[in-house]
């Protein structure tokens, strides 16, 4: 026998020292690394594992056998599923700040009444749980000081767990923050169970039966013991209890909260994978040697409390009173932990809504005194429950009524992240549905068991009748009115388009880009806003607190940006106050426009920023367009042309790299802005394209910083049939700078190498009027006669003249032709020009060269380059003519064009040469003879004039070149 | 297919085989008549271990080890 005083004060110095442990953790004593430890994470799981493992498996064995073990695998069950349900439900409550399972069904649901109805039903099934706790305590006591308790020995057990309760969860200003320090303590409770179950194990099998053999040697002669255990299994209920136990892993209050709510990495989720099942299977490796050292040592007590008989049997007081803290450590952990749990949920969806605190309220402070209160209500609760049990009761049968009630919303839960379809109506109907069938199997009988209300005896009679247990036939009959009742709801009733957009978002898509932007123009205004619910103080904070999640400034004004701080700071609120009630306060206050849409590229940044942030798990699908869309995004971003894009507002969209170095304007400067808002000339020349008909636009030449500069424009509208395509143009900008400057160099180039062939030629030509002038000079200096005189000095003169003109044609010819600007002249002088050019060179004088060209045409052009296109393709043909061979030149008038031919009757053209011969060095004539540019570069001038050359050859016969000219308006004189 | 995919796949391997164990006519099928008590827990044990295993190839596959 223990003195009770002993037993109180060792379980006041307990959670004494659990304080201390949660204290250390906050104030930093104890490292982070231990703190953030998987292994802390996984044992503080183990609140699991209540007064109804510790003491109640065994109890659970002696009458079920081996059925204890299906309410831990179905635990391990339901963690090897963590990739396909507990780890989708902790990114969604960690990316939307949910942190209940009311908060889930309510931002799901987008329904207060969800969330009401949850905490309500939830309150109710975890009221036998907490009951049971006090219950298994109160006996455990009894038993240990072998005399009954009294009402105070409950009402005290009770009042320590609120103050502890609230030390351990209800000490912050702000809710919203993880409990480090309540994780740490409940991860050493759930060891200290452990060590003392395996200790206690240890003794029976070790002290009671001396060692595993002689257990088994004692089983050999106790078969039945075995067949005990095994004869349950064939009745059915097995599977039943693995569901249950695989609802109850993570949707009980305290599970929900512990695995998701209180978990700070998924890393840590993953690693309980296995561990959290290999906790639960070295805490029941103790049960059945327990189990047996009771009967062994014929125990005359309910076999839920073998762990304290095999203890007391041991003859010494430290081991009952230490498996009396290893009790203790299991029913506070799961009252504390549960009380936290439920007073959140009843805070954001019970109390909030109905009484809403005034602005000048501290909302912080409102909260944090309305959750103790909470806590105080919820325990005090349990105990009125306790109150009302009978007493005769099994620890698995309380137990089990809460297991039934949680897999209630399992069906929820799956539709939560699964079933798109699934809606408020259909889920309220199913729930109400399991709720009621729950309430008429399991809650209405214990209340008749307690005298409370008559007993409802046919309900009875049915399971008595099906030959099943009654949570068998609670379970059943619960769940499948649920599930039928919410799948007929949600087929009949419609989807609303908030439920649809919070369904794309529990399945892990991010949600719709947003269209309408938010009313406030600054931060300052939403503090403003919101400080008429909140506060001011509070509104400060949150719009404080919330840009700084997004890393912006103040002063930020830009609409799109300002949508998503609307977004975050809804988010932060709905830890704080709940999803529903932070999104209708954010709706009323923050209210957006709904006329003004948000442009298309702020959309797209909006959507990458969601993809990037969200860190979802994509499926297959998503990620191969997500792929695509990177690569496709890639493939512009990295183009050499510069590529514009803009939307049908002819707001810019797009604007890559190759334009950004173009046009040296940035990329951010001028996404979102209209075209005819960018510096110029790219505003102007932009928008111009936009308005051309006649697209593309080759060669424009544009001043750009004071440079001229050659653009290729291009510009292609993007088509839609409806929406919600969006439609616009892409314009595409090539620059052609370098290539006008390279070509203007070879062009230079290819004049100065004709000028070289050309040089012996204009030796001569030089050499005969310089001859002929020292001819007459030298007659003049002894002529006397005036009149020969005056003749001698004009043929002088006239020779002169000559060698002036060839050089001056020849100067001309090797100036850089580009930089003048196109003037208009005689057609008929500059093929004149062009045939005394090519006529310098010797053997081409021995060719005939005819020309002919009507005398008032006029062309519009850069006379250089044009003179260089003659000579290049007068060359040529003389160059195939035969000695004394013919040339003709002509030049025709037609209507708006200037046809020049060039004919010659050489050797002429191969056929399949025909289309290399433009190309630039392609040549058939002898090193030294010709580069091969001539006609490559006539061809690029032609076209700069926006000409053409034709060419019809047939060998042996001749080769008639034919260059055809746009005529400008005036170009033929009258 | 990505390591991801791969790695959901073995999972759902894992939960179906355990499923299999626990939740079929299997596991009574090996429980009876069984003079071992512990090996509901030796069967348990194999699954833990499955389960780690899987847990360690993926850390390796994200290159944590």
């Amino acid at each position: 026998m223990i003195e009770i005083k002993l037993l109180y004060v060792s379980g006041l110095l307990y959670l004494c020292l659990l304080f201390l442990i949660a204290h250390a953790a906050e104030q930093g004593w104890i490292g982070e690394r231990l703190v953030r430890h998987p292994w802390v994470y996984t044992l503080s799981l183990g609140v699991y594992a209540t007064t109804w493992s510790y003491y109640g498996s065994v109890g659970f064995a002696a009458t079920s056998g081996y059925l204890f073990l299906a309410i831990y695998l179905g635990v391990t069950l339901a963690f090897l599923a963590t990739p396909f349900l507990l780890q989708p439900l902790y990114r969604l409550s960690r990316d939307r700040q949910l942190t209940s399972l009311a908060d889930l069904f309510a931002f799901r649901f987008r329904s207060q009444g969800a969330g009401v109805v949850v905490t309500l039903f939830m309150l109710l099934g975890t009221l036998p749980y907490i009951a049971l706790q006090i219950h298994a305590v109160t006996q455990s006591i009894e038993i240990l000081t072998s005399a009954s308790t009294t009402l105070h020995t409950s009402l005290l057990f009770c009042l320590t767990l609120i103050l502890f309760s609230i030390l351990f969860g209800a000490r912050h200003l702000t809710p919203r923050e993880k409990h480090h320090g309540l994780v740490l303590a409940i991860a050493f409770e759930s060891l200290i169970k452990l060590l003392a179950l395996l200790l206690i194990g240890g003794v029976a099998l070790f002290g009671v039966f001396d060692g595993p053999l002689a257990l088994q040697q004692w089983l050999s002669t106790h078969p039945e013991r075995l067949q005990q255990l095994q004869q349950p299994l064939h009745q059915g209920a097995w599977t039943t209890l693995l569901l249950l136990s695989f609802a109850a892993a993570f949707l009980l209050p305290r599970q929900f909260h512990m695995t998701i709510t209180e978990n700070f990495s998924s890393r840590s989720l993953r690693f309980a994978t296995w561990a959290f099942p290999l906790f639960l299977l070295l805490l029941n490796l103790p049960i059945l040697p327990l189990l047996w050292a009771g009967t062994y040592l014929q125990l005359e007590i309910n076999p839920d409390y073998y762990v304290l008989g095999v203890a007391m049997a041991s003859g010494t007081n430290w081991l009952p009173v230490l498996v009396f803290i290893g009790g203790i450590s299991a029913a506070s952990a799961m009252v504390i932990v549960a009380t936290l749990a439920l007073s959140n949920m009843c805070l954001h969806h019970l109390l909030l809504p109905l009484h809403y605190p005034a602005p000048k309220v501290n909302l912080y402070r409102w909260l944090l005194w309305s959750r103790r209160l909470l806590i105080g209500l919820i325990i005090f609760s349990g105990y009125g429950f306790y109150q009302l049990l009978t007493h005769h009761q099994g620890l698995a049968e309380i137990g089990l009524i809460s297991f039934v009630a949680v897999a209630q919303f399992l069906p929820g839960v799956v539709a939560v992240l699964y079933w798109r379809r699934a809606n408020r109506a259909g889920f309220l109907l199913g729930l109400g549905a399991g709720i009621t069938l729950w309430a008429v199997t399991l809650l209405l009988p214990l209340l008749a068991a307690a005298e409370v209300i008559p007993s409802a005896g046919a309900v009875e009679q049915w399971r008595l009748g099906l030959g099943l247990e009654k949570w068998q036939f609670a379970t059943l009959l619960s769940l499948s009115g649920n599930m039928l009742f919410f799948v007929i709801g949600s087929l009949w009733a419609q989807t609303s388009a908030d439920e649809r957009e919070a369904a794309r978002i529990c399945a892990g898509e991010p949600g719709a880009s947003p269209q309408q932007l938010v009313m406030a123009r600054s931060p300052e205004a939403f503090r403003q806003e919101l400080g008429q619910i909140l506060g001011a103080q509070t509104a400060d904070k949150e719009v404080t607190q919330a840009l700084h999640d997004l890393g912006m400034d103040e002063e930020e004004a830009h609409p799109a940006k300002l949508r998503r701080l609307r977004d975050r700071i809804e988010r932060n609120l709905s830890g704080l106050v709940g999803p529903q009630l932070a999104h209708i306060i954010i709706n009323r206050q923050l209210e957006l426009d709904r006329v003004t849409k948000m442009a298309l590229a702020d959309s797209m940044r909006y959507i990458e920023q969601q993809m990037k942030e969200s860190r979802s798990r994509l499926d297959d699908l998503v990620t191969s367009l997500d792929r695509l869309r990177r690569y496709h995004h890639r493939v512009l971003l990295d183009l050499p042309l510069g590529v514009c894009a803009v939307e049908e507002d002819r707001r810019v969209t797009l604007w890559n790299p190759a334009l950004q170095r173009m046009s040296g304007i940035g990329c951010e400067q001028v996404l979102g802005e209209p075209l005819r808002s960018l510096p110029p000339p790219w505003g102007e020349l932009l928008e111009g394209l936009m308005r051309a008909e006649d697209v593309p636009i080759h060669h424009l030449e544009v001043e750009v910083d004071g440079q001229r500069r050659w653009f290729n424009l291009h510009q292609a509208v993007l088509l839609t049939s409806a929406e919600p395509d969006p439609g616009g143009a892409v314009m595409l900008v090539e620059d052609l700078t370098d290539r006008e400057h390279l070509e203007a160099e070879l062009a230079h180039s290819d004049r100065l190498a004709s000028l070289g062939r050309l040089a012996a030629g204009l030796a001569h030509e030089i050499g005969n009027p310089i001859t002929g002038i020292d001819s007459l000079a030298q007659n003049l200096r002894h002529e006397q006669d005036p009149a020969v005189i005056a003749e001698s000095v004009a043929a002088i003169l006239l020779q002169t003249r000559r060698v002036s003109g060839i050089l001056r044609s020849m100067m001309n010819f090797s100036r850089r032709g580009e930089s003048a600007p196109p003037e208009r002249f005689p057609l008929a002088e500059l093929l004149a020009e062009a045939v005394a050019l090519v006529q310098l060179s010797h053997r081409r004088r021995q060719v005939r060269c005819d020309h002919f060209c009507p005398p008032e045409i006029e062309l519009t052009g850069q006379r250089q380059q044009l003179l260089q296109v003659l000579v290049n393709l007068l060359t040529n043909a003389m160059d195939a003519s035969p000695q004394d061979g013919r040339v003709e030149l002509l030049a025709i008038n037609e209507e708006r064009q200037i046809r020049l031919e060039v004919i010659d009757y050489g050797e002429g053209i191969a056929p399949e040469r025909l289309d290399l011969v433009c190309e630039p060095f392609y040549t058939t004539k002898q090193v030294g003879e010709g580069t091969g540019l001539g006609l490559a570069l006539a061809h690029s001038i032609v076209t700069a004039h926006g000409g053409k050359i034709e060419i019809d050859s047939q060998p042996g016969v001749g080769t008639r070149l034919v260059v055809i000219l746009p005529l400008a308006a005036g170009d033929t004189r009258e | 297919m990505s390591d991801l995919e791969r790695q959901r796949e073995w999972a759902l391997l894992v939960l179906l085989a355990a499923l299999l164990l626990f939740g079929s006519p299997l596991w009574w099928w090996l429980l009876a008549g069984s003079g071992w008590w512990y090996l509901p827990y030796l069967l348990w044990f194999g699954v833990i271990l499955l389960a780690l295993l899987l847990y360690r190839q993926q850390r390796e596959g994200e290159g944590e080890e």
